[in-house]
């Protein structure tokens, strides 16, 4: 029986520019468990980078809220992040209680500051340590990551892709966080080293009990990892629920096309695409968003917003063909 | 047919830049009026503006003489815009020379790479490093008696051709980094071609940004040399001008002050509006800033 | 300071460029004595005794055999140069052909270090001043002082030193006058007192402001404030906001800490440029340093003194440019290692 963490309601918000609004995450209500990894699966564009960010709180223009709320569970009372001022975020929140793993890991530490001086850096903000104090503590917590400890010493530019991948994960967890936030930690990775770091982040997700919400177009990585899993599709979520139930009985027709993208050993069958392109966010589709896409698109598509409908226990999905049967 | 067809898109792109870029709008329109003074009204003039004692000394501005007269004589005004005209055929002299040697240089090095690259990359930082003022007074002071306008603005050149190329070369450089190079040479299509069609449209911007910027280069280095004796001074630049008022009539001094002032002012209006132009372009060209540009 | 292989590799690099930007400039001077049109050396000679330099005629011979030696009339072209180069690398200039017989080094000794003076004072004041404002005006780019030192840049930025020179004569000396028009100092005096001090700082003061006003709020504010708003939509600046770093720490150990390299870089690139326009400063201020002195020389046609300048100035700017890559590796991180 596990604890809800957060609780994203009605969250709508996106990009200006210029004199349009790029509708990235639109209308997003979602429940996140305590001790849980959730992943988030949707190709380029969809709105995952987005809603990340909005989870986080980290609202920098051109992004901007329209509406919603990001409830976090703090100390047993709901904390909605958005209301905070920012000052507020950065001392109590931010690092402490959810982290973010960012994208593209290559050029995201400082040039000129040692490794060492990252975690001190982050030591002294958040736990007032001193330099010499911070240095041992980063040591120890290093061995205890089964990283190597002459990493402390060098400069960010000395260390290998995905080296530098295992110190901003590192740094990430530093503080112990209870939400962890992982914006595509594995691309541009080679896959042996993906998996040194998806193996880290599990092991770390066990050892703390907290939660993970892993953000990749990877469903692979969904497969191996993730206990639930929502589908991203033009800032909507489509598809959400238990991830081996949605492998085994994938309802929406773009998650069955994402599922079957997937390669199994000694299956010989043409990949299908599908046509078509991911739609422009300034002025989406109307009714359900994939319908100029959907092989099963009726007029009902167009005109209607197909709502998250339960098909069975946990697992949900916003589809008007689907519910037409599980009505029936 | 091909030629109009590129006039027109030259246009295209002019009137672009020129209506979305207010730096680039102001700085061109004052290098026009300037253009318009140099060229057009200089050859309006009533004598021949160089002549001594034409007028009588040191007029102050009045509707006769709209800059006054010089203690030698001379109409300022209509020493002005002679001043100009040869300021700016100096400048676009060396313009010309060390433009196009910059961009020869730079994209053989940016194209080659390797020792070639390096080679040249260190002969260009030799002659960054060298302080160009000694070198030139050396040769202009030896030269004195061959000197004439294009001969000036050829060896203001031989320090102004560095920049340019470091700089195409860098254009360069980050193209090939960009891969679509590579795809097209991989695709089959000769190497001079994919010069052309696919490196050309962008280091020409750039290479316009450079023309510009070596005329303010050489006009600034020609009026240096003035200053010091070390040009044309029986003839009119703008640097000679203040050379004969401040540094041999201390104009200043004796209370003449219109004589030394319009050619500064001239001089700042050319620079500012030469180099509005140049950072005009320069957004134009980088799509980041081309919105805050506006 | 473990050092690497790059470490070395690098400093092997920089003293190569050293080396050989001052043979190329020297061996280029060598040859541009020798476009002298005519025969110089009779040429100056005649001046010389015209202008009532020279009367002594053993003088005479031993400067017409320097002079000879200098313009490259005597022996084969290799024996000249190799002549010299070793005299010009022990900066022996010859006589000075309008102070006859005292050597151009003195003459060039005796101005150096108010140049040197006011060049170093000047550059170090811009570039510091210049970088802080810069990244300043970079880091907080909405706010009104920045738009309004943005605006004075833009004006300032194409000025050249000795223009600028000129305004502040016109302003300074002409409209309302508070400062010499020319000279170094006025008071002769042994020791040092604060008078002296002060009138040297008097003297000194136009000249100084016209190349720190367009070297601060040109120059390196224009640069370093690009260079801050490029560096600002970095990946790593991003990320120590959202881990929460300060706005203050963020401004100086990740924009200002990080704009340092290039601006180093290209202070080595600019001596050049910064050193001729000194020059000119001090010939319009007859400031008592090497520009005047090249004015004179100029005028009196004394070409050992111009050579001498010359070649002076090349060795002096290629050194300050070889230390400053000498320091380099100090600030950059990624050229100290690998």
């Amino acid at each position: 029986m596990s604890e809800k963490t957060l609780l994203i309601e009605n969250l709508k918000g996106g990009y200006l520019l210029g004199n349009k609004y790029v509708d990235a995450v639109s209308n997003i209500t979602m429940l996140v468990k305590d001790n849980e990894v959730l992943g988030i699966a949707g190709e380029s564009g969809c709105g995952k980078s987005t809603l990340i960010k909005m989870i986080y709180g980290y609202i920098k223009y051109p992004l901007i809220v329209k509406n919603g709320k990001v409830n976090l569970k703090m100390n047993n009372t709901w904390v909605n992040i958005l209301k905070l001022n920012e000052e507020d975020r950065r001392k109590n929140i931010w690092w402490k209680y959810i982290s973010y793993i960012p994208q593209n890991s290559l050029n995201v530490l400082n040039p000129t500051s040692r490794i060492k001086d990252h975690f001190a850096e982050i030591l002294s903000l958040h736990r007032g340590l001193k330099k010499e104090e911070a240095y041992e503590l980063a040591s120890e917590y290093l061995k205890e990551m089964e990283l190597p400890i002459e990493v402390l010493n060098a400069y960010p530019h000395q260390l290998s892709g995905g080296m530098r991948q295992r110190v901003v994960i590192a740094l990430a967890l530093l503080l112990k966080p209870r939400l962890i936030l992982a914006d595509e930690p594995t691309t541009a990775l080679d896959v042996i080293i993906q998996r040194g770091i998806l193996t880290l982040l599990l092991e770390t997700q066990r050892k703390l009990k907290n939660t993970l919400i892993l953000v990749t177009h990877d469903m692979g990585i969904h497969a191996m990892l993730t206990d639930r899993i929502a589908i991203m599709y033009a800032g909507k979520i489509i598809e959400v629920g238990g991830t081996k139930e949605i492998f085994n009985n994938p309802l929406h027709p773009y998650t069955k096309i994402l599922i079957e993208s997937l390669v199994k050993i000694g299956e010989k069958k043409l990949r299908r695409g599908i046509k078509g392109m991911p739609p422009d966010l300034t002025a989406p589709p109307s009714g359900c968003r994939f319908h100029p896409r959907c092989p099963l698109a009726t007029e009902i598509c167009s005109l209607k917003e197909p709502y998250l409908i339960k098909a069975s226990n946990d697992h949900f999905v916003a589809c008007h063909k689907i519910n037409e049967g599980i009505k029936l | 047919m091909r030629k109009i067809l590129l006039l027109k898109n030259i246009y295209e792109i002019f009137k672009s830049i020129y209506l979305t870029n207010i730096k680039f709008r102001i700085g061109f329109i004052i290098f026009i009026i300037i253009l318009f003074f140099g060229f057009i009204v200089s050859s309006f003039a009533p004598v021949d503006p160089t002549r001594w004692y034409t007028f009588p000394k040191d007029l102050p501005p009045s509707f006769e003489h709209p800059l006054g007269t010089t203690t030698m004589g001379r109409s300022v005004f209509w020493m002005l815009v002679e001043s100009i005209k040869k300021s700016l055929i100096i400048a676009f002299t060396t313009a010309m020379i060390a433009s196009h040697v910059g961009l020869f240089l730079g994209m053989i090095a940016g194209l080659k790479g390797g020792v070639v690259d390096k080679v040249l990359m260190m002969i260009t930082d030799v002659f960054i490093v060298i302080p160009s003022l000694p070198v030139l007074i050396l040769l202009v002071s030896l030269l004195k008696d061959y000197l004439n306008l294009y001969l000036l603005g050829a060896l203001i050149s031989i320090f102004s051709w560095p920049w340019p190329s470091r700089q195409i070369r860098g254009i360069v450089l980050s193209l090939r980094e960009r891969g679509f190079m590579k795809t097209a040479s991989l695709s089959g299509m000769p190497f001079f071609r994919i010069i052309l069609l696919e490196i050309m449209p962008f280091v020409l911007g750039w290479h316009l940004i450079n023309f510009t910027n070596t005329i303010l280069y050489s006009i600034s280095s020609e009026a240096g040399l003035a200053i010091l004796g070390l040009s044309l001074l029986s003839d009119a630049t703008l640097g000679v001008m203040i050379y004969w008022a401040h540094m041999q009539w201390y104009a200043l001094m004796r209370g003449i002050w219109w004589w030394v002032v319009s050619p500064v002012v001239t001089l700042i209006l050319i620079f500012t509006s030469l180099y509005l132009i140049s950072i005009g372009l320069s957004e134009y060209l980088n799509p980041r800033l081309r919105q805050r540009g506006a | 300071m473990r050092v690497s292989l790059g470490l070395i590799k690098y400093i092997a690099l920089r003293t190569f460029f050293y080396i050989f930007t001052i043979f190329v400039a020297l061996t280029v001077i060598f040859f541009l004595i020798r476009l002298a049109p005519g025969n110089p050396i009779e040429n100056i000679i005649e001046l010389m005794l015209s202008q009532g330099s020279v009367y002594d005629p053993e003088a005479i011979n031993m400067l017409r055999n320097s002079l000879y030696e200098m313009f490259g009339l005597k022996g084969s072209l290799f024996e000249q140069y190799i002549n010299f180069m070793r005299r010009l690398l022990v900066f022996d200039f010859g006589p000075s052909l309008s102070n006859f017989p005292t050597p151009a080094i003195e003459l060039i000794m005796m101005r150096l270090p108010w140049t040197i003076g006011l060049l170093s004072m000047t550059t170090i004041i811009s570039w510091m001043v210049g970088n802080l404002l810069g990244a300043l005006a970079g880091f907080f780019e909405r706010s009104k002082f920045s738009k309004i030192l943005q605006g004075i840049a833009l004006t300032l930025y194409p000025i050249p030193y000795y223009v600028m020179a000129l305004v502040m004569i016109f302003l300074f000396t002409y409209l309302i006058p508070l400062f010499p028009l020319s000279g170094g100092i006025s008071i002769l005096s042994e020791k040092i007192t604060l008078e002296v001090i002060t009138n040297l700082i008097w003297h000194a003061m136009l000249p100084a402001l016209s190349l720190i006003i367009i070297g601060t709020l040109g120059w390196w504010f224009m640069s370093s404030r690009t260079l801050t708003i490029n560096t600002k939509t970095e990946d790593y600046v991003t990320y120590a906001e959202i881990r929460g770093v300060s706005e203050n720490r963020i401004l100086r150990k990740y924009i200002i800490r990080n704009i340092l390299m290039p601006q180093v870089t290209a202070l080595g690139l600019a001596l050049g440029s910064i050193f001729s326009g000194a020059l000119l400063t001090e010939v319009i201020f007859a400031y008592p340093g090497l520009g005047d002195l090249l004015w004179r020389a100029i005028n009196a046609r004394d070409y050992n003194t111009i050579m001498g300048v010359t070649s002076l100035s090349t060795i002096a700017v290629a050194t300050a440019t070889y230390i400053l890559d000498l320091i380099y590796p100090l600030i950059d991180p990624r050229v100290r290692y690998k």
